[in-house]
């Protein structure tokens, strides 16, 4: 009962947050330079005619205006059409959106699924070979750059062996999951490293603990101490950094996207940003804020479940 | 320890296995019949014949943001929509008009009246005729659509008529000398307006109904628009092949691996450093077709420095245009002196000659211009092309032996065109690709002041602008080629852009590909191509 | 009498790194009977928690056990293998820490913490666990033990985590356990009801502890026996009585003194121990407590002395030149001031 609560107060609390992106992102598109009719119609396009659709695109009203009329239609979460697309801009996010969430949970499983059996590995070898060994993999991992490792998975697996489709995500979820597996595993790769470098010091700090002193001198089998005297301790730290990279993850999977032809919301983004479609970057911005809350208050209650310490 | 070891060891094992059967099942990537597009199996054939897939595959880099001819176009929609609208006339591949839904027309004296008399029993795709009602709404349209950034090619239409279904009579404001090259502008098709009433503005976008080749069955966006042969296509026996996808591909490198792989079987806009990588591959031809493509030096003669035409000249003298297309476009392209393209043909002004490369003339101009020890300018570049970043570089390092020192300076395209506007520059790269067979849209464009302050110059010309007008009405061909090459000497002359060097269009596609060829401005004539199996 | 329960011989455990090496414990000897309570005293960093750690083989790297005998019940428990080790600790031999909120896993019930301690093959049914675990909350008088069971560490006060720790420490039955200052972070008032319930397990379990401690009052209330430890030996050892009435090493002397109403003490001010504990990586030449001993002569900066029994009482151990009869002990020195206190 305190935990749903906990959640409705959380929920309240994250309009205000809202509202001050919003207000932000309105202002801070509008100021940097480029006109949206102007880059619409090309560089190649006379001045009247931009002119024109600056006032049919209702550009020319002061700020407050059409921050008011922007407001007027959000509470019907109402987002206007895409300046670029001309259809709405909610119906082209929520197109699009699914992918993108979907390639930001296959790869956080990657990245889950590589980096803690490697993190308790070099954290319970500290400084021997493995523990090297696996150190320096991440460290070659971060110095990859993501679109790279993406096409090398491609070449590789798509092309000189064919298993997986060279970019694109197919029409059933089979097809979908094929492929969102490549992308998904480049898309991983500095995660994975970053949190098994955190769960390895995390691991090599708690071995060190009382606790665990005090089980071993109970006679607790070692595989139980590894499991819930470290292990459960360790990943707690960890979870905080897994959902600080599952945000970036979101907002950075353009280049992912770009690499493997796969039509998400980040290339969506960045070609509204480009053309000033005020309303597109808006509606994006918006969703992506909404969609960072939500992931730091399940990370809460995630926390809550797992330590018993933390109070909601 | 080892427990724990064999339990990850075996977690990854189990993924790895869960992953390969995943992979196993629907076959994975691989030929163009089942790899993530909705693609219909090969037809067979006794052996002995060339038979011929019912499918091909189209990759493209840029996806159109819509296909209603009447919005804000760009190269990418106008790529895609001659797959499904039709004009009156249109360009081969020399860039000559030639008919297309009209058979045969004529213009009256004065050169404000155009009777064209159109091709009987013309179908859109959906089976429906095409009515003297649909093409008067469909260039009215193209004239008043507000959206449009095509409107002055019709801007001067005061009435359509249709005196019945095979005649269509248009009525200009005043005579204008381009308008039938107008005609094959992207706007200037035939719509069905019983479509737009029935799916209505919004529909419109995303659902084509016109007259070409091909009809859109499907538009997944952000991947493929999948097109079914139009059954009641004006030409017997075309398109050859019943069905084509285009797809759309961003990535230059993803693009090119699928055509390697055959997921693709024709690339478009191959950047220049892969066509050797294509046409070493045995399945696969590289191949280039002239283009109207050109890239400028575009100057601001309000500067005031570049303001000095000794200093504009100067760097004209400067440069060594082969040199950059060997670099930059790899060959794939030519150097040019005037701006207006050699497909205008006639109007083509042949003996304007480049300037360069002559180090010691562009010396002798900067010396009388009050710089005789050199000096320092700077270019601003739309950040991320890189063809223009590779000419600013090969500028920088030409200029240099005549003392000039070319500070480069990339810019967000939004905030490049800004500057540009307010004349905040000194020199920056743009390229103008034609898509009317007639120089009057560039002239415009260089000429017209209230147009784009002649071309970002920032200073009227008026002897440049006059020149311009005079060639607007001129109906006689003959006379209008004299204006046309006075005007280009006196572009020249002012130097206010430095015409660089046509690119052609690089194109690789899969050696199993029959009759494909490309017209000046980018487009492909579908409704002839052929793959064998 | 019966062979004591454990015998430390020698034990030599010594810290490693690039530059120095750290002599935690340097050649400490002593003998723990059975039920006895048996108290390590010294300041912080004089080797009494690492000769603990030595006997359940908690020295972690860069630490290793270098020399030395652990006999326990006869066998050295440096030769067992770790199979061996893990069937001893937490059955014949456990211990308890000092900080009790760290020495406790603060993810799981202190239910589980107490079964994770049981010998599966004894209680083999969770029934049985559930049982045995409510039973020790009892034994170490914890109210309505069955709620508390499902708590975490958290949820417990100071006193009680300590409790629970005894409780979890003893689950299995032990004979020597190893008490790493279990009271020095409680208050008062809880200190002596935890040295209580220690007592009361010690005889009603028939168990042996070693107690390390700084606090020479709880060594006057518990211990039977005391070792006093300085820069990782011993220097003095004999029973508490006559530690109290009878101290013989400067060191202890220097401590007995300094607790606040100490016999004879007329001071106003408490008196300290000069000087700063030794840098166990390099220790002088002579004495190790020779640079703060009031009493150091020459011989005592020159030579290491051994640890014999005062004037021929094997029960009464000393380490120091001028206690051991062989220089004279001359009054009052250069340094410091006339104690009165300890009679002679």
């Amino acid at each position: 009962m305190a935990r749903l609560t906990y959640i409705l107060k959380r929920i309240l609390q994250m309009i205000p947050v809202l509202f001050v992106v919003i207000v932000l992102i309105f202002v801070m598109i509008r100021l940097i330079p480029g006109d949206p009719a102007r880059l619409m119609l090309g560089e190649t396009a006379v001045e009247a005619d931009v002119e024109a659709l600056r006032e049919a695109m209702g550009l020319n009203e002061p700020y407050t205006t059409q921050f008011a009329i922007f407001f007027k239609n959000l509470l019907h979460f109402d987002f206007g059409n895409s300046l670029l697309y001309k259809t709405s801009c909610i119906d082209l996010v929520k197109e699009r959106l699914p992918l993108t969430v979907s390639l930001t949970v296959v790869a956080t499983l990657f990245s889950l699924l590589i980096s803690i059996p490697l993190g308790f590995v070099a954290g319970l070898h500290k400084d021997k070979a493995s523990d090297q060994a696996i150190r320096i993999s991440a460290l070659a991992a971060i110095s990859m750059p993501t679109f790279w490792v993406g096409l090398l998975l491609m070449i590789a697996f798509s092309v000189k062996i064919r298993i997986f489709p060279a970019g694109g995500w197919g029409t059933t979820p089979l097809e979908h999951l094929q492929g969102l597996i490549l992308p998904g595993i480049a898309q991983a790769l500095m995660t994975a490293a970053l949190l098994m470098r955190n769960l390895r010091n995390s691991v090599v700090d708690i071995s060190r603990m009382d606790y665990v002193d005090f089980a071993v001198s109970k006679g607790v089998s070692t595989r139980r101490v590894r499991s819930a005297y470290i292990m459960k301790n360790s990943l707690i730290s960890t979870i905080t950094l897994l959902s600080t990279r599952i945000t970036y993850m979101l907002g950075g999977s353009v280049v992912i996207e770009t690499v493997f032809s796969l039509p998400g919301c980040g290339k969506l983004l960045v070609d509204a940003i480009f053309a000033r479609d005020y309303a597109m970057v808006q509606c994006m911005v918006f969703i992506f804020a909404l969609i960072v809350l939500l992931v730091s208050l399940i990370t809460d209650i995630i926390y809550s479940f797992i330590d018993p310490r933390i109070t909601l | 320890m080892k427990r724990r070891t064999t339990k990850a060891l075996s977690l990854l094992l189990a993924s790895a296995s869960i992953l390969a059967l995943l992979a196993g099942c629907g076959g994975g990537g691989g030929t163009a019949e089942n790899s993530n597009s909705p693609a219909p199996s090969d037809s067979s054939a006794p052996s002995g014949e060339t038979t011929y897939a019912d499918t091909i595959v189209i990759g493209d880099n840029t996806e159109p943001k819509n296909l209603d001819p009447d919005q804000s176009w760009g190269a990418a929609e106008a790529r895609f929509s001659c797959f499904v609208y039709e004009g009156l006339v249109r360009e081969d591949a020399d860039g000559n008009i030639i008919p297309l839904l009209a058979t045969d027309w004529k213009i009256s004296e004065d050169g404000t009246v155009y009777t064209f008399n159109l091709k009987p029993d013309v179908k859109f795709s959906d089976g429906t005729p095409v009515t003297g009602e649909d093409w008067i709404w469909s260039l009215e349209r193209a004239r008043d659509n507000p959206e449009s950034n095509s409107r002055t090619v019709a801007s001067n239409i005061v009435s359509i008529e249709a005196p019945d279904d095979a005649t269509l009579v248009i009525t200009l404001d005043s005579p204008v000398a381009s308008f039938l090259a107008n005609c094959c502008k992207w706007n200037m098709v035939v719509k069905s307006k019983a479509h737009y009433e029935a799916v209505g503005a919004e529909g419109f976008l995303t659902q084509p109904m016109g007259t070409g080749p091909y009809a859109v069955t499907e538009w997944k966006k952000g991947e493929y628009i999948q097109c079914v042969a139009n059954e009641y296509y004006h030409v017997e026996g075309q398109p050859y092949t019943k069905n084509l996808t285009y797809k759309i591909i961003t990535d230059d490198n993803t693009r090119l691996l699928q055509l390697q792989s055959g997921d693709i079987d024709i690339m478009g806009m191959v950047p220049v450093n892969m066509m050797a990588q294509i046409d070493s591959d045995p399945n696969l031809t590289a191949a280039a077709y002239t283009g109207s493509q050109i890239r400028f030096l575009v100057i601001n003669c309000a500067d005031e420095v570049t303001g000095k035409k000794e200093v504009r000249q100067a760097l004209d003298y400067a440069t060594d245009k082969q040199a950059i297309v060997d670099m930059v476009a790899n060959g794939y392209g030519k150097p040019v002196s005037t701006y207006v393209s050699n497909i205008h043909g006639d109007l083509h002004n042949s003996e304007l000659a480049d300037r360069g490369p002559d180090i010691e003339k562009a010396k002798e101009l900067l010396t009388q211009a009050g710089y005789p020890d050199g000096l320092t300018l700077k270019i601003n570049i739309t950040s991320g092309n890189t063809i223009y970043e590779n000419i600013a570089t090969v500028l920088q390092s030409q200029w240099a032996a005549a003392g000039i020192s070319l500070e480069i300076e990339p810019l967000e395209s939004g905030t490049l065109v800004e500057s540009l506007g307010a004349g905040n520059y000194q020199l920056t790269i743009l390229q103008w690709t034609d898509s009317t067979p007639d120089p009057s849209d560039i002239s415009a464009y260089e000429c017209r002041y209230s147009d784009s302050f002649q071309w970002y110059s920032g200073v009227q010309d008026q002897e440049i602008e006059d020149a311009y007008m005079a060639t607007i009405s001129e109906t006689d061909p003959a006379k209008r080629a004299e204006l046309f090459w006075t005007l280009q000497e006196l572009v020249y002359e002012r130097t206010n852009i430095v015409p660089l060097f046509q690119a052609d269009w690089a194109y690789g596609y899969s050696s199993k590909i029959e009759g494909i060829s490309v017209t000046p401005f980018n487009k492909i004539n579908v409704a002839e191509l052929k793959k064998a199996n | 009498m019966n062979t004591p329960l454990l015998e430390v011989k020698d034990l030599q455990t010594y810290f490693f790194s690039k530059h120095e090496t750290v002599k935690a414990v340097d050649g400490v000897s002593f003998t723990v009977n059975e039920q006895e309570t048996f108290g390590l005293v010294g300041e912080s960093g004089c080797g009494k928690s690492m000769t603990c750690r030595s006997i359940l083989g908690l020295v972690k790297s860069p630490g290793r056990v270098v020399g030395g005998e652990i006999l326990y019940k006869g066998d050295d428990l440096l030769h067992k293998s770790k199979r061996e080790m893990q069937a001893i600790r937490g059955r014949e031999i456990g211990m308890i820490f000092q900080e009790p909120m760290t020495a406790l896993n603060p993810l799981l019930k202190v239910k589980d913490q107490i079964i994770d301690a049981l010998d599966k093959s004894i209680y083999n049914t969770a029934e049985k666990r559930y049982n045995h675990a409510l039973e020790m909350l009892k034994l170490v008088g914890i109210p309505s033990p069955e709620s508390r069971l499902e708590e975490y560490p958290h949820q417990f006060s100071g006193g009680m985590r300590q409790r629970v720790m005894i409780a979890i420490a003893l689950c299995s039955g032990l004979k020597l356990l190893l008490a790493d200052e279990p009271t020095t972070a409680l208050d008062v008032t809880i200190q002596d009801q935890v040295m209580k319930l220690i007592n009361r397990l010690r005889d009603q379990l028939k168990m042996s502890v070693i107690l390390i401690t700084h606090d020479l009052g709880v060594v006057a209330q518990m211990c039977d026996r005391v070792a006093v430890m300085y820069a990782g030996q011993i220097v003095e050892m004999t029973d508490t009585r006559t530690l109290f009435h009878m101290p013989r090493h400067p060191y202890t002397y220097a401590l007995m003194s300094s607790l606040p109403g100490a016999a004879g003490s007329s001071q106003k001010r408490l008196p300290t121990i000069e000087g700063a504990p030794p840098n166990l990586a390099n220790l002088p030449e002579g004495c190790p407590f020779a640079p703060r001993c009031r009493f150091a002569q020459d011989i005592c900066r020159k030579e290491k002395p051994e640890l014999l029994p005062y004037e021929g009482d094997v029960a009464h151990l000393v380490r120091c030149h001028i206690r051991d009869g062989r220089t004279q002990f001359v009054g009052a020195t250069a340094k410091g001031k006339q104690e009165g206190g300890a009679e002679q």
